[in-house]
């Protein structure tokens, strides 16, 4: 009934007549705009393709007559001899590798599994001598059998079980990262999560330029400014860059600026007719901004998979990808597709090719078709210098300046009680100079909530998760939560081996913020009342819950200020949706045991989950300031010496045709000196800032 | 492989390429990415935006679309990622909320029951609930087309149940 009541209601919904004929119209003008323009595609294509037919006619020939040069499997797994010998069962010495016995296929009460191995017998795991919680290589021919083997298992799975789901799910956490906010310098940076750990964003300054990204036309814009004055120098269209022919829809997805180089990240996909599905690759496009009035490209440095994220550190760019393969690729997928199942990396125009064999890792106990990929980049010589590929892992990175830990959901399933349970696989990966090396694997229940979730103090990683239980709906194919939800904080040791941890807290809650400072962790747990917990980490062996306040509300987002105070950025939580305004907390944390909110604030005219993207905050100690972009203004509160908040200035945001646009979450606010620029895809603002009086606005830019 | 490579670009050459008919196209389509955009931004007029923005986008890629499967995946990925973090947040939608949606909606002699509660979840809830159960696709295929793993997928179409669930209680029984 629900879904006839969906179709029926749904089906109503139609664009006017006048809208129709309105989109027709635009559309038949743009069709001849694309006519006047010639095409962009180069015709040397044609010709290429005319010369490989030809060649394709001599290979035939010559493979008709078995030539050893046109061996298949020898030009595809250079090397090594010995690839054949995986593919006999014989020659195992453990023949339990062929049998599904891993513990995510078989009950977690220890129910005989014999009868399960009979049935899952005919398929075969590659034989991988796995190291328990250490990496352990991977060649090419085992990853595919690996990822065949899985795919094939909940095949079978499905068959045989009377509910017919996967046994096997990977998903994210919920989410929609010590100096903190703006050392002093004289222009506001990216408000990041680990000091000297730069983070992609969307606009960025360096005193004298401001760049700033359209994601909405994948466009980057260089503004040129001095005491408020704004004049454009220049702008790079992705879709018009250097090798952009074999980009379809590049999207913008952040930048960076570090000296005179200018680092462009997208996102592009490639539609494939097999399997009716896009492939995500990641283009980092380097640039020299010496003179930004005119950038020079300097080289693409192109991964496969879907932009997870990136850092750089120092002249390091790392960039981390990842990529799932579903049933309908693992279906059709055979072992020659090796750019559809293996971690690939590409510079300037070549063609994607897998990375080394040497480079490819596992760890013990993965069960999920994916990839993780590192790749570190030195922006400077415009040189990669390493790429790892780990199978299965990582959704979300937290990394500092010498360890990359990237998680991953995992989900467990009971045969018994039906149930699954979801846990973070953590993968530790350490960086040294842009050398990327995989360390240890630990695992932890529950799902983190985003980079802020987790932290590594003294050598050990602190993480905090919700924990919720999901269980079988008795149709439909459907997983419905139910059972407990609880919220746990676990404390792992350099080898990523669990030490300490309290479990069970906040029930029937998740966690909504989290923010580690030395010893301390705080974290914001919400239902309708928002507890702000305090938890001391001083032993990593015996974490302790200090402290549970509870306010209205919530806070997406806790940014320490100075040794006492605590700010939290959220939703005053009124109706618990978007028409709720946004809130500034401050909580003093001089005492743990008693964690105080001494002042807050309601922003009217405002995103009321402003605080889930921490590069929207801005923050500064120096100047008793924290802003962010409300609805058409963007707001700078004041903090007093008293700790209270009061509304300073709440300058005018550029809008626009693209009003369209996400833009307050991607308005930033910067200062360069004196001056505020409110910056977006729109254009910039410039205001003279005053402690005293109002800002005056004193230019502005449109694009 | 080379060789299957080079067979590959051979056979493409001798196939007839695959030609967008863009008025047949917002014909068939025009509804589905309405939909869509209204879902995702909850009000009629950033859906004529959207609708007008996706299809202009189609003739700027026409080329790039290879069959009438991938037409239908294109459309849908390009509506996504247009709303993709649209939001309109204003004291305004609570009380237009319902007006817009009977703006929005053409013909309905029956209260619209299910509607407002779908279109109360969060974004990526609503679309989910939207492409399963009145667009018909798979959680595979969802996955595919959005580009966010399966379980992704599954968990957001459980959530949004679950809220719909009591939400509707008393009013549907089989959320």
């Amino acid at each position: 009934m629900f879904k006839e009541k969906i179709i029926k209601e749904f089906e109503a919904i139609k664009p006017s007549e006048q809208t129709e004929n309105a989109v027709l119209l635009k559309m038949e003008q743009e069709q001849e705009k694309q006519i006047s323009v010639s095409p962009k595609k180069p015709a040397k294509k044609r010709w290429i393709a005319a010369i490989a037919a030809v060649l394709a006619l001599v290979i035939i020939s010559i493979t008709v007559f078995n030539m050893p040069i046109f061996d298949g499997s020898n030009y595809i797994f250079t090397g090594s001899k010995d690839n054949n010998n995986l593919e006999t069962s014989s020659n195992n010495t453990a023949s339990t590798d062929n049998t599904v016995s891993k513990e995510d296929y078989s009950s977690s009460s220890g129910e005989t599994s014999s009868k399960k191995t009979e049935q899952y017998n005919k398929i075969k795991f590659p034989d991988i001598k796995y190291k328990n919680g250490a990496p352990t290589n991977i060649s090419y021919t085992q990853t595919y059998q690996l990822f065949e083997a899985i795919y094939e298992t909940e095949q079978q799975h499905k068959k045989h079980s009377s509910s017919g789901t996967n046994s096997t799910l990977g998903f994210k956490g919920d989410s929609n990262s010590n100096n903190y906010g703006n050392p002093s310098s004289n222009y506001t940076k990216t408000n990041i999560q680990v000091e000297g750990v730069d983070e992609a964003d969307l606009v960025k300054t360096n005193g004298k330029y401001i760049y700033t990204c359209n994601t909405y036309d994948d466009i980057l814009i260089i503004s040129e400014v001095n005491n408020g004055k704004i004049k454009k120098a220049s702008e790079i269209e992705l879709e018009n860059t250097a090798y952009a022919y074999r980009y379809n829809s590049p999207n913008l997805e952040g930048i960076y600026v570090s000296g005179n180089r200018l680092v462009i990240i997208s996102e592009y996909s490639i539609y494939s007719e097999k399997t009716h599905m896009y492939n995500y690759n990641v283009a980092v496009k380097l640039y020299d901004v010496s003179d930004p009035f005119y950038p020079v490209h300097i080289n693409d440095f192109v991964q496969s998979g879907g932009y997870m994220s990136s850092r750089l550190i120092g002249n390091n760019l790392y960039v981390f990808t990842n990529e799932t393969l579903y049933g309908s690729k693992l279906n059709v997928m055979k072992k020659s597709d090796i750019t559809q199942y293996l971690p690939c990396v590409a510079t300037g125009d070549a063609d994607l090719k897998p990375i080394s064999e040497k480079n490819l890792f596992i760890f013990d106990g993965e069960v999920n078709t994916s990839y993780f990929m590192a790749t570190s980049i030195d922006i400077n010589a415009g040189k990669r210098i390493d790429s790892k590929g780990v199978i299965g892992g990582g959704d979300e990175v937290y990394v500092n300046s010498t360890s990359i830990y990237a998680v991953s959901g995992r989900v467990t399933y009971s045969n018994n009680s039906k149930s699954y349970t979801p846990k973070t696989h953590i993968i530790k990966l350490t960086i040294s100079k842009g050398k990327i090396t995989p360390l240890a694997k630990g695992e932890v229940k529950g799902t983190v909530l985003n980079q802020f979730s987790m932290d590594e103090h003294n050598g050990y990683f602190r993480i905090v998760t919700t924990v919720r239980k999901y269980k079988l709906a008795t149709c439909c194919n459907v997983i419905t939560s139910s059972g407990i939800d609880y919220n746990a904080v676990y404390v792992l040791d350099k080898n990523l081996k669990t030490v300490g941890s309290i479990t069970g807290i906040a029930k029937e809650e998740s966690v909504y913020s989290v923010r580690f400072i030395g010893n301390m962790g705080y974290f914001v747990t919400y239902r309708q009342v928002d507890p702000l917990f305090a938890v001391d980490l001083s032993n990593p062996k015996a974490p302790k819950i200090l402290s549970a306040l509870k306010v209205p509300g919530f806070s997406d987002y806790l940014h320490p200020w100075g040794e006492d105070v605590l700010i939290g950025v959220g939703s005053m939580g009124v109706t618990n949706t978007l028409s709720d305004n946004a809130k500034i907390s401050i909580f003093d944390i001089r005492n743990p045991a008693d964690v105080k909110e001494i002042s807050n604030v309601e922003v009217p005219h405002s995103y009321p989950r402003i605080g889930e993207d921490h590069k929207a905050i801005f923050v500064s100690e120096e100047k008793n300031l924290i802003g962010f972009a409300g609805d058409s203004v963007y707001y700078l509160y004041y903090i007093d010496d008293k700790y209270g908040l009061s509304r300073k200035e709440a300058f005018v945001m550029p809008t626009g045709e693209t009003n369209t646009a996400n833009l307050t979450i991607c308005t930033r606010g910067i200062f360069i000196g004196d001056y505020f620029y409110v910056c977006n895809l729109n254009g910039i603002i410039s205001y003279k800032y005053s402690e005293n009086s109002i800002g005056k606005k004193i230019n502005r830019i449109s694009f | 492989m080379f060789i299957f490579q080079t067979f590959l670009w051979v056979d493409a050459l001798q196939e007839e390429p695959f030609k967008v008919d863009a008025a047949k196209a917002f014909k068939t389509y025009s509804g589905t990415v309405y939909r869509l955009a209204f879902v995702r931004t909850g009000n009629t007029a950033d859906a004529d935006d959207i609708l007008s923005d996706v299809f202009v986008r189609l003739i700027k890629n026409i080329s790039k679309i290879k069959s009438e499967v991938h037409l239908r995946s294109w459309l849908i990925r390009a509506t996504v990622n247009q709303s993709k973090t649209y939001y309109k947040k204003s004291k305004r939608i609570e009380k237009v909320r319902l007006a817009d949606i009977d703006g929005a909606v053409q013909q309905n002699s029956e209260e619209n029951l299910v509607l407002p509660a779908v279109m109360e979840l969060p974004y990526h809830q609503k679309t989910v609930i939207y492409m399963h159960y009145f667009e018909g696709y798979s959680v595979e295929e969802i996955a595919g087309i959005c580009g966010i793993a399966k379980g992704t997928v599954k968990s957001r179409l459980a959530r949004a149940r679950k809220t719909l669930k009591t939400t509707l209680e008393g009013v549907i029984m089989d959320v």
